[in-house]
């Protein structure tokens, strides 16, 4: 998923990626809520369950809630 | 500098640079300095070594290395962490793998600075317009290396 990370942040412009390894930096995974690898967050909260381990639902979720307006 | 901690295997990433990078690209390797919230020791000179093989041997990526608190006075908001690589694109250092990017996520990472160095289009066109437009947002990744 690291794959879709990348691609998503070379296609847009206004978004910041960290790429984290959580063995390495635990209280800061702790200190985010990661309870469980691999994990995403948006804007710092927990993207849904539905769109963690899908392409196209990540796109859709990340066009539906932080698409421009 | 010089580490003389290379490893063999990293022979690889020279040749599937060279053979696909256009463009440079520039990486902004940040090293822990002992100001950090955890001294990531091993990690810390590992990251050393990597940085500086690819600043030797791939001429197109452009490497600069930072310590945390150098970096604190140029781009505060990312120098909260180390080691860490930061990736520069258009829009400034946007990317950033905090760790050392081998095993398991060296080709992602390999594969994302040959994107970027191509400027090819990471989707469809369709898919890709409406990327262009989101909101600023701030994506976090964990995982763990294998």
């Amino acid at each position: 998923m690291a794959r879709l990370a990348y691609r998503l942040a070379l296609a847009s412009p206004a978004m910041r990626l960290d790429l984290i390894d959580a063995s390495l930096f635990v209280d800061r995974a702790l200190s985010a809520g990661v309870r469980s690898v691999p994990a995403w967050r948006i804007n710092d909260k927990d993207a849904p369950l539905a769109v963690r381990n899908s392409e196209a639902a990540m796109v859709a979720f990340l066009l539906a809630h932080h698409g421009a307006s | 500098m010089h580490h003389n901690s290379e490893r063999p295997e990293w022979q690889s990433i020279v040749w599937y640079l060279q053979a696909r990078l256009r463009d440079p690209v520039q990486l902004l390797h940040v090293a822990y300095d002992g100001t950090g919230a955890d001294p990531h020791a091993y990690a810390s000179q590992e990251a050393a070594a990597f940085a500086c093989f690819l600043a030797r041997h791939v001429p197109r990526l452009h490497i600069t290395t930072r310590s945390l608190a150098e970096l604190r006075a140029e781009v505060p908001q990312l120098a909260d962490d180390a080691p860490a690589f930061l990736v520069a694109t258009d829009g400034g250092w946007r990317i950033r793998y905090l760790g050392v990017p081998l095993g398991s996520e060296l080709q992602p990472f390999l594969e994302a600075l040959v994107l970027l160095s191509r400027q090819e289009a990471p989707f469809p066109p369709v898919t890709l317009s409406l990327l262009q437009k989101l909101a600023p947002v701030r994506l976090g990744f964990y995982f763990t290396p294998t």
